[in-house]
C-alpha cells in the first residue's frame, strides 16, 4: 500500500439513508510505527442497508480486508468512525465489540474456519454456545441450520471427513445460526473449484436473503461480486468506483467463475 | 548465491521481521532441546554412578547383591524416562520446523532448488538443536551441586560420580542435533510426497477396546504369578517384583491412551461450556498425543506411589541397616523419577500446545475474529492439560491401589504420612505441568496481537 493521492470518481458521501444499519465515515487506518507508517485505508465512506448485499472488490493490498475488519469491529480505525445500528463501535470496549461480533455478525472465511476436532453440528453451534446458550438448544438450532443448507445426515461428521464445499456450507451455517444482521465473507470461494464456488455463493446469497441479513463479500473475483446488489471497487485504500446491479441468479460459465 | 550465504542473509533479515509468536516458538524449541539434553545427561550420569558403584566391591554395602539391584533400579528409571524424553526431543524438532512452510514455499517460487530449501531447513533446525543442547549441558552442570546432595546407599552422590565426561557431552550435542535433523528431513519428505498431507487433518480412528482385554489378562496373570512365585525370597524375588512393576508400566502405556480417549469422549458428552467441549473433543481426537505429554507423569506417579507405600515399612532411619537404606533409597529414587518426569511433562505440554496453536493458527485467529474470547480459548487449553493430567494421575493412583492392596492390604492407605507424601508429590508435579501449559499462552497472544490495533 502506498500513500499516493489517487483521484477518485466517487463523490462525497451523502447523508446515510434511514435504513442504513452499518455505516463508515471517513474511515482511515494506518499500520506500523511512527517512523514507517503504511496507509491501508484513506477516508472511506460507506453505508450498508438492512438486507443489502455488497461486494468489496480490488487488487491485493487495496484495503479490502482492512475495511472488512474495521466494519466488523475487529480493528479500530486510526480516524473516522463505524456505526452499527446507530452505535459507534469505537465507543465500545474490546469485550463489548467481541460480544457484538458474536451476536450481531456472522463470518465466513476462505479457509481454516472449522475446528478439526468438532463435528459439523458442534462447529455450527459454537457461536451460540459462546454466547451462553445451553448446549442442547445450540446444537438443535445448528442441526436445523445444517438441514436448511442441505447437510442433513452429515451433522456428526468432522471437517476432515467432508468435501471443501460441504465444509464451507457448515461455515455458512455457523455464520447464520445466530441470526446475524450482517454476514461478512472474506474470499468465501477462494479455496474452491468453479462449480463448488458457485454453489457456495448461491447458498450464501439465498440464506442471507431468507434471513434478511446484509451480506458483505470481499473478493477479487468479478463473478462472485455479481451475486451482490452493489459493488464497491477499491484501490490504494480508497473507494474508486461504486455500481449497483441485479444479483446473479443463473449459473455463470465456468470460465468467468475462474 | 550459495546456500550458506542465503541462509545467513535470511537469518539477518528475519531477525527484524519476526513476530512475537515466531520468536517465542523458536525460544520454546530451544528450551525443549535444552530440557531434553539436561535431563538425558542427569539420567545417564545417575545410571553411570550406580553402575560404577555396583562394579566396585570396596564401595558395596554389607549385602553384595544390593549393588546390582541398584543398577537394575537405575535402568528401570532410565526406561521409564525414555519415552517422555524421546517424545520431548521429537516435539522440539517438530517445533523447530514450525512456521517455515510459507518461507520455504516462497523460496521455491523464486527459484531455490529443493536441495537448497532442504539445506536451509536443516540448518535452522540444527542450529536450534545445537543451541538447546549447549544450554542443556549448562543446565546439567548447574544441577550437579544440587544432585550431589542426594544420598543413595548410605552416602551422597558426588559430582565426580555424576560427571558423564567430555565424550558423552559431545555425543549428547550430536545426538540432539541428529534427532532434530532426522525430524526435519522427515517433515521435508512428507511435504515433498504429499503437499496436502500436512494440512489435511484426517480423523484418527478410535482406539480398540482390545486394550482392556490385555489389561484384564495381565491382571489375572499377575495375581496368579504372584501367588505361585510370591514365596520366592532374596534377589530372585526382588527381580520378579521388579518384573511385575515393569509389566504394570507396559500395561499402563497400553491402556493410558484408551483411558484418555474414553475420558475425552465422556467430557465432551457432558460438556456444558464451549471450553470444556473443545478440551474433550481434542482429547478424544488425539489421545495418544495427550498421553505422550502426561503419560510419563502417570508412570512416574505409579512408581512414586508404590515406593511411598514401601517406605511405610522402613525401620528406624537411624539404624542404617542395608534393608533400611534400600527402602529409603527406593523412596528417594521414586520421587526423583517423578520430579524429572514432571519437568519433562511440563516442557512437553508447553511445546505440544504451542505446536498445535501454530498448526491451527488460522482457525484460532478466525475464532477470535468471529467473537470468541481469548480468555475462553485459554481456559480450553488449560482444560486440555488438566483433564488428561488428572486422568493420568488418577489411573496411576488406581493402579497403585490394584498392585499394592493384594500385597499389603488397605491399611497402607490409612497411614497419614504415606498419603501426605504421595499427595504432595503428585500435586507439586501437577503444578509444574500447568506452568508448561501456561507458557503456551505467549504463542496464543502473539497469534492475535495484530487484531487489536
Amino acid at each position: 500500500m502506498n500513500t499516493n493521492q489517487i483521484p477518485t470518481a466517487v463523490p462525497p458521501a451523502p447523508p446515510a439513508p434511514p435504513s442504513a444499519i452499518l455505516q463508515a465515515r471517513a474511515l482511515t487506518k494506518t499500520y506500523g510505527q511512527s517512523s514507517i507508517q503504511t496507509l491501508a485505508l484513506d477516508g472511506v465512506d460507506l453505508s450498508i442497508q438492512a438486507g443489502e448485499s455488497l461486494a468489496i472488490m480490488g487488487p491485493s493490498g487495496s484495503g479490502k480486508t482492512t475495511l472488512l475488519h474495521l466494519l466488523s469491529g475487529v480493528l479500530e480505525p486510526t480516524a473516522g468512525s463505524v456505526t452499527w445500528c446507530g452505535k459507534d463501535l469505537q465507543s465500545l470496549k474490546d469485550a463489548e465489540r467481541t460480544r457484538l461480533r458474536r451476536s450481531d455478525f456472522g463470518f465466513v472465511f476462505q479457509s481454516g474456519q472449522l475446528l478439526p476436532e468438532l463435528p459439523a453440528e458442534e462447529n455450527a453451534a459454537l457461536p451460540l454456545m459462546l454466547g451462553g446458550m445451553p448446549r442442547a438448544q445450540a446444537v438443535t438450532a445448528a442441526r436445523e441450520q445444517l438441514r436448511k443448507l442441505g447437510l442433513a445426515g452429515l451433522e456428526a461428521r468432522r471437517p476432515g471427513e467432508m468435501s471443501g464445499g460441504q465444509a464451507q456450507r457448515v461455515a455458512i451455517a455457523r455464520a447464520l445460526v445466530g441470526q446475524p444482521g450482517v454476514i461478512f465473507a472474506d474470499e468465501p470461494t477462494g479455496a474452491l473449484d468453479h462449480a463448488t464456488g458457485w454453489d457456495v455463493m448461491r447458498v450464501l446469497h439465498d440464506s442471507a436473503a431468507a434471513t434478511g441479513a446484509a451480506l458483505v463479500v470481499v473478493t477479487h473475483n468479478p463473478e462472485v461480486a455479481h451475486w451482490c446488489s452493489r459493488t464497491v471497487s477499491m484501490a490504494d485504500g480508497r473507494v474508486v468506483a461504486m455500481a449497483t446491479q441485479k444479483p446473479a441468479v443463473a449459473q455463470p460459465t465456468a470460465a468467468v467463475l475462474r | 548465491m550459495s546456500t550458506a550465504r542465503l541462509w545467513w542473509l535470511l537469518q539477518q533479515r528475519s531477525r527484524r521481521e519476526k513476530s512475537a509468536a515466531t520468536r517465542f516458538t523458536g525460544v520454546l524449541a530451544v528450551i525443549a532441546f535444552a530440557a531434553t539434553s539436561a535431563v538425558a545427561l542427569v539420567v545417564v550420569g545417575g545410571l553411570q554412578a550406580f553402575i560404577r558403584r555396583g562394579a566396585d566391591p570396596t564401595l558395596l554395602p554389607s549385602d553384595p547383591g544390593v549393588g546390582g539391584f541398584y543398577v537394575i533400579l537405575a535402568w528401570i528409571a532410565v526406561f521409564l524416562l525414555l519415552v517422555p524424553l524421546s517424545t520431548l526431543g521429537a516435539a522440539a524438532a517438530r517445533l523447530a520446523m514450525a512456521r517455515r512452510d510459507e518461507r520455504l514455499a516462497a523460496l521455491r517460487l523464486v527459484g531455490a532448488t529443493r536441495t537448497q530449501v532442504g539445506a536451509l531447513t536443516l540448518a535452522d533446525a540444527g542450529l536450534q538443536a545445537g543451541l538447546g543442547a549447549v544450554l542443556g549441558i549448562v543446565g546439567y552442570l548447574a544441577a550437579l551441586p544440587a544432585l550431589s546432595l542426594l544420598s543413595f546407599e548410605g552416602r551422597a552422590l558426588s559430582v565426580a560420580e555424576l560427571w558423564v565426561g567430555l565424550p558423552l557431552l559431545l555425543a549428547t550435542i550430536a545426538a540432539v542435533v541428529a534427532v532434530a535433523l532426522i525430524s526435519a528431513l522427515s517433515s521435508l519428505q512428507r511435504v515433498s510426497i504429499t503437499p496436502l498431507g500436512v494440512a489435511a487433518r484426517a480423523s484418527m480412528p478410535l482406539l480398540s477396546a482390545f486394550r482392556l482385554v490385555v489389561l484384564g489378562l495381565v491382571s489375572i496373570g499377575g495375581v496368579v504369578a504372584f501367588n505361585v512365585l510370591g514365596s520366592v525370597a532374596g534377589m530372585i524375588g526382588i527381580v520378579i517384583a521388579a518384573g511385575f512393576v515393569a509389566l504394570g508400566l507396559a500395561t499402563m502405556n497400553l491402556i493410558g491412551p484408551f483411558v484418555l480417549q474414553l475420558v475425552g469422549r465422556i467430557t465432551a458428552a457432558l460438556a456444558r461450556r464451549p471450553e470444556t467441549l473443545l478440551a474433550g473433543r481434542r482429547l478424544a481426537a488425539d489421545p495418544k498425543a495427550a498421553w505422550r505429554s502426561v503419560g510419563g507423569v502417570g508412570l512416574a506417579a505409579f512408581i512414586a506411589g508404590v515406593v511411598s507405600l514401601v517406605g511405610m515399612f522402613a525401620e528406624d532411619p537411624a539404624s542404617g541397616s542395608s534393608d533400611q537404606l534400600l527402602v529409603t533409597d527406593l523412596v528417594t529414587g521414586g520421587l526423583l523419577t517423578l520430579v524429572i518426569a514432571g519437568v519433562l511433562a511440563a516442557v512437553s505440554t508447553g511445546v505440544m500446545q504451542a505446536g498445535r496453536l501454530i498448526d491451527q493458527r488460522q482457525e484460532y485467529r478466525n475464532l477470535v475474529l468471529a467473537g470468541a474470547e481469548v480468555r475462553m480459548l485459554s481456559r480450553a487449553r488449560t482444560r486440555e492439560t488438566v483433564i488428561p493430567l488428572v486422568a493420568a494421575l488418577g489411573t496411576a493412583t488406581g493402579s497403585v491401589l490394584i498392585v499394592v492392596v493384594p500385597m499389603i492390604g488397605m491399611s497402607a492407605y490409612l497411614n497419614p504420612a504415606v498419603l501426605m507424601n504421595y499427595a504432595l508429590s503428585v500435586l507439586g508435579v501437577a503444578a509444574v505441568v500447568m506452568v508448561g501449559a501456561w507458557a503456551s499462552g505467549f504463542v496464543a497472544r502473539g497469534l492475535t496481537a495484530d487484531l487489536r490495533g
